[in-house]
Order: C-alpha cells, then sequence, then structure tokens
C-alpha cells in the first residue's frame, strides 16, 4: 500500500499503521537553496501570499517531500498586527520586533480588526492557495504563536520574566489577549483551508520559566486554545522539556514537536502508563545534524529517533536557511529505508 | 547593631533572594556607617551572583529569578558606585563581548556577561546584533584579552567565523581568545571556525576564560 503524504502524516497523527515513517518540518522549513529553487525568497515572501505560498508549498511538498507543508516562517505576525514595529531581516536574516506594542501597566486589548492587519491576511491567503494546490496531497498546516509568546511579544521577554516574578497579576490580561489573538488566527487558519494547526510556544520553554510557572502561566492557555482548535494541533516547546512532558500532553495537544534535549523514550515510557495517546514528532538537530552534517549523517540521525521511539520525523526546532537541501532530502529518504 | 560582616552577608542573601529594596537598604546602611571598602564588591555583590548564578546551573533558578537576582546586585553597585572612584581593584582581565549582527538575542549573552563580570572581569559589553569589525576594533581598542560573541540562531551563527577572518586578516589573531557560545554553537562548530573555545555556560564560559588567562601569562614569562 501506498499512502499519500497526507493519509500518512492524519494516520501517524491518530496512532495508526502507515506505509513508512511520516516525514515533516513542523516549525519553518524554508531555506535559501529552496527560495533559488522555487524562486520565491525573503524578504518578499514575507509579505506576500503568492511567494509565500509558493516557497513553503512548492518547496515543501514538491522539492522536499514532506508529508506536511506549513506557512509562515516568522514569529512576529502577531505582534505587528498588535502594533509592533518590525525591522526587516532582508533575504538573510528573518524578521525582528524593534519596538514592543505596550509597556506592562498597560491595558491590551485584541483589537477587533486583528485579522485583517499587519501580514496575518498573507499568511491566511497562503494557506488557502496552498490548500488549493497541495491539500489532496499533504496536510496543510497553520503556524501561530503559543498565547504565553504572544503575549511575550507584547511588552519585550525581560519585562516579562522579571514581572512574572514580581507582579504576575500584571502579566494575566497579556496572556488573556495572546490566548484570544492566537484562538481567532487559528480559527481563521481553518476557514482557509488549513488541515491542522502549529503551534510555537518557544518561550514558554523550560530553558526560559520553571515548571511551575509552565504549569500555572504556559499550559493552562495552551490547553484553552487547543480546545477551541478542531483539527489536529502540533504544539512545538524549545529546548529540555523532560520535567513537563506530561504537563504538555495534558493540555490536549494531538502531537508534541521536541528537540533531541528530550528524553524520548522516558516520555514515551511515562505516556504509556497514563494512557496518553499523543504523538511524538521530532528531533532532528537543526544546527548539529541538518546544517552541518552529511545527508549520510542526517539518515542516520533518523534511524536513530525511530528507535528512540519518535512517531513521526522533523527538525526538532527551525530550519537554519543556510541547511543544505540535500540534508533536507536526506531526511525524508531516511524514512524511506 | 549588625556588623561590617553581619551586613556584607546580608547583602549576598539579598541579592540571593532576589530583594531589590532590600539590596539596596543594606548598601545604604554600609555606607552610612562610613564602611564602604573594595571588598565588598567581591564578598558581597559578587558572592551574590557567584550563588545565584550557581542556582540557575543546577535549575533551581530560572531566568525570571537571575533577572532579579541581577536587579539586586545592581541596586547596590548604583550605592556604592560613588564611593568607588578611583579605587577601582585590578580587574582579571578584560573581556569584550557581543551577541553577533543579525542576532537580537542578548538573554544568555547578558548572563555570561554578568557572571564573568562578578568573576573579576573587566566586561565591555557591545550589545546585540554586531558587526565583526565591531568586535575587533573594541579589542584593539580596549587590549582586550578575550573576545566573546554569542549566537542564538543557525541564521546568524555563521557571522562568528566573519570576526575571526578579521582578526586574520589584520594579523593579530594570536593577540586574542575566541570564545563562542549560545544553544546552536557546538564544540565542533567552534573549532570549525577557527575559535578557540566553546562553552555551553556561563560557569563554562568563566573557567575557560581562567584557563585562557593563565595560559596567558605562563606564554608571557616564557617570553
Ligand atoms: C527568548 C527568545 C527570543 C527573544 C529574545 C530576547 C532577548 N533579548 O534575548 C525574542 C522574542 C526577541 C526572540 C526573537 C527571535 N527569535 Co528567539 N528565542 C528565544 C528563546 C525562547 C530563548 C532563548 C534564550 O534566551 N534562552 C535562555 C538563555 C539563558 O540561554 P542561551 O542563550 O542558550 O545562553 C546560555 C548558553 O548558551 C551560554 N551562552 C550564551 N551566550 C554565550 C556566549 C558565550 C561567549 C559563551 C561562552 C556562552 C554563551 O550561556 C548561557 C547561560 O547559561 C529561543 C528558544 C529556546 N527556548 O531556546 C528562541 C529562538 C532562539 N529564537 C528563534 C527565532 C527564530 C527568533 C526570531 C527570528 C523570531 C521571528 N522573527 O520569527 C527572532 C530573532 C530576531 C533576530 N534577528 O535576532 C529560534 C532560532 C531558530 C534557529 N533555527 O536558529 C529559536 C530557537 C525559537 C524557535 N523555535 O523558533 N527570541
Ligand atoms: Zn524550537
Amino acid at each position: 500500500m501506498s499512502m499519500t503524504g497526507r493519509e500518512r502524516l492524519l494516520n501517524a497523527l491518530a496512532g495508526k499503521p502507515t506505509d513508512r515513517p511520516s516525514v515533516i518540518s513542523a516549525c519553518q522549513y524554508a531555506s535559501y537553496e529552496l527560495m533559488d529553487a522555487t524562486g520565491a525568497s525573503w524578504p518578499e515572501a514575507h509579505r506576500d501570499a503568492e511567494l509565500m505560498a509558493t516557497l513553503s508549498g512548492k518547496g515543501g511538498a514538491e522539492i522536499i517531500g514532506l508529508d506536511a507543508i506549513r506557512a509562515p516562517y516568522c514569529q512576529t505576525i502577531e505582534a505587528e498586527a498588535l502594533g509592533a514595529k518590525i525591522k526587516s531581516g532582508g533575504k538573510t536574516h528573518i524578521p525582528s520586533i524593534a519596538e514592543h506594542p505596550c509597556k506592562l501597566d498597560d491595558t491590551p486589548e485584541c483589537p477587533a480588526d486583528f485579522l485583517e492587519r499587519g501580514r496575518v491576511p498573507v499568511a491566511l491567503k497562503a494557506i488557502s492557495l496552498m490548500k488549493e494546490r497541495y491539500g489532496d496531497q499533504v496536510l496543510v498546516m497553520g503556524g501561530i504563536g503559543g498565547p504565553f509568546s504572544i503575549a511575550n511579544s507584547m511588552i519585550g521577554i525581560t519585562p516579562f520574566l522579571k514581572a512574572m516574578f514580581k507582579t504576575p497579576d500584571k502579566i494575566k490580561p497579556f496572556l488573556e489577549v495572546g490566548l484570544e489573538v492566537a484562538k481567532k488566527f487559528g480559527q481563521a487558519y481553518i476557514e482557509a483551508g488549513a488541515d491542522a494547526i502549529v503551534i510555537e510556544d518557544m518561550m514558554a520553554s523550560l530553558d526560559m520559566i520553571s515548571p511551575k510557572n509552565f504549569r500555572t502561566l504556559a499550559a493552562p492557555y495552551e490547553k484553552e486554545l487547543i480546545a477551541s482548535l478542531d483539527v489536529p494541533v502540533i504544539l512545538h516547546i524549545c529546548g529540555k522539556l523532560d520535567k513537563v512532558m506530561l504537563d504538555i500532553a495534558e493540555t490536549g495537544a494531538t502531537a508534541i514537536s521536541v528537540e533531541s534535549a528530550v528524553d524520548v523514550p522516558a516520555a514515551k515510557q511515562a505516556f504509556a502508563e497514563k494512557g496518553y495517546k499523543t504523538a511524538i514528532i521530532g528531533d532532528i538537530s537543526p544546527s548539529g545534524v541538518l546544517l552541518s552534517g552529511t545527508p549520510e549523517e542526517v539518515k542516520e540521525a533518523v534511524h536513530d529517533a525511530l528507535k528512540r521511539g519518535v512517531d513521526i520525523i522533523s527538525p526538532g526546532c527551525a530550519v537554519a536557511p543556510s541547511t543544505p537541501l540535500a540534508n533536507l532530502k536526506a531526511m525524508v529518504a531516511g524514512a524511506l529505508d | 547593631m549588625a556588623t561590617k560582616e553581619e551586613l556584607t552577608h546580608k547583602l549576598a542573601q539579598a541579592i540571593v533572594d532576589m530583594e531589590v529594596d532590600e539590596a539596596e537598604a543594606v548598601a545604604k546602611a554600609i555606607t552610612d556607617a562610613g564602611w564602604f571598602s573594595m571588598d565588598l564588591l567581591e564578598k558581597g555583590i559578587a558572592a551574590g551572583m557567584g550563588q545565584a548564578s550557581q542556582y540557575y546551573e543546577d535549575g533551581e533558578y530560572f531566568i525570571p529569578e537571575l533577572l532579579s537576582c541581577a536587579d539586586a546586585a545592581e541596586a547596590a553597585t548604583d550605592v556604592f558606585r560613588p564611593y568607588m572612584q578611583g579605587q577601582a581593584p585590578e580587574p582579571k582581565g578584560c573581556v569584550v563581548i557581543g551577541a553577533i549582527c543579525g542576532d537580537t538575542h542578548d538573554i544568555g549573552k547578558n548572563i555570561v556577561a554578568l557572571v564573568i563580570q562578578a568573576a573579576g572581569y573587566e566586561v565591555i559589553d557591545l550589545g546585540r546584533d554586531v558587526p565583526a569589525q565591531d568586535f575587533v576594533a573594541a579589542a584593539e581598542r580596549e587590549q582586550a584579552d578575550v573576545i566573546a560573541i554569542a549566537s542564538l540562531m543557525t541564521t546568524s551563527m555563521n557571522h562568528m567565523a566573519d570576526v575571526i577572518q578579521l582578526l586574520e586578516k589584520r594579523g593579530i589573531r594570536d593577540r586574542y581568545g575566541v570564545v563562542v557560545g549560545g544553544k546552536p554553537i557546538s564544540a565542533s562548530f567552534a573549532r570549525e571556525i577557527g575559535a578557540d573555545r566553546y562553552a555551553a555556560s556561563a560557569g563554562a564560559a568563566v573557567r575557560i576564560i581562567d584557563e585562557w588567562m593563565q595560559a596567558k601569562k605562563q606564554m608571557q614569562v616564557a617570553e
């Protein structure tokens, strides 16, 4: 039996059998070689739906051969729509926030026209184009920030972290707006044709906050967001998450996307004991293997990940744009043999 | 009334406990009593920050805690600053640090800078998104011993090599120890770009910079 990428990934997410292991990239996968090959490049592709759909769709589905395609590439879209000033990253870098829209003492709110602001319509349109062109072959995924990460981006990470500690009540309104924004954006993606949603809550990493804060300030909002989205949801969080893997599973995510810092066999065991079916996606190292390894090493890393119980193969985090295309293809090839 | 030793200890503890107001008040009590001396920087402030960064490395403190400790240390230092004129101790060496161009991540770099400084080095912090030539210019201007470069992103890490190439082009590569760090960086990447050392944490950064300074001194003695 040979499956389409779409069938394969849907089965893998549901814990059903597949013809071979599924390969995706949960976070961004645009690379310079992919930009050359598709003729759609940064920075234009950040602000043009057709280019975004081409780079992500053609690049992911036709050129790399992934089972899912996703947009966008950058995590500043929500912040920009909330009023942040953005500094372009040019062709080689990624956009960043030059000025945050709020201060800690402000009362934030989710603008009524959020979906019409900044690059939000671009990302939504790109998803609908991708669905139209590739929707029968691969899964189409819309990417949003997690409530915790969106809340952070409104006032800046350092003031946020300090306030978390000293005046936690002041950050609750930002988390609420982060949740509302993420819900709106996620639901709009689904209406535009997205088959799945990827939530990147990179700031809710234990690299940044304690397990206790994760449980009180990040996970409850993730959970409410996931409950509001009627499609499979992949939750990506960076870094070493061993102490909160069960908490992440309890958010209700269909799958968790992790880096190689996570002890996958231990997490699988803990899930099994609780009867959790949450799939684990990962954990090919974007810098150690994909960027600087050989195609052979990439394939070995794929085999090793499968041996450790990773359910769906993916880079552990965002792909470096200078990653050789041969290595991205080798990640798919590694699942074929 | 508390003795000077007690207050010094209390200051370190206030920093570990993230008590900004308390740290400031204790520092004032010390200066009011006329007890300010330079060793307070070491025994009070650096000791407190050292303990805090140890807790961080042990996974007991996280970044919010560490940043708040740094605020407390800063508040105490501000109280002491007017008394420090002309009495600055001889630093162990000079480190130029920054996050490489294209990279605006600086939390990790700031922590490293804080801990290196607490360990007795003069630290010239160039901030973030720093072009290669600025690292070299600052190192030359300050006659630094070590250049420490941070990168948190796979888009920016390749630019770390530019600093080393520039040093080589100017024929001044051996004047500086080049230390690199940040999440996607590894020892093998450091070797590849010709850096001297890689450190995975702030504590490790201090250890390797200490080693570097030792080696440098021995070389100078040998010459
Ligand atoms: C906080 C954060 C931010 C904050 C940064 C705030 C700030 N002032 O620093 C903000 C929100 C601004 C941000 C922005 C972006 N970020 Co960011 N961010 C993170 C996050 C969540 C944590 C990084 C961090 O501070 N860790 C904590 C510190 C303490 O750890 P550390 O830096 O590793 O430092 C330790 C060691 O490495 C070492 N060390 C550090 N520096 C040095 C230096 C030397 C010399 C030595 C010896 C040692 C050393 O010591 C430190 C202490 O132990 C990571 C994901 C994660 N969880 O890791 C993403 C992450 C790094 N960001 C990422 C991205 C993509 C971005 C953006 C491009 C987002 C966008 N536009 O879409 C922008 C970048 C813009 C730019 N041009 O730089 C990606 C990078 C992906 C990649 N492949 O490279 C990550 C991995 C998240 C992701 N999955 O997408 N980000
Ligand atoms: Zn990540």
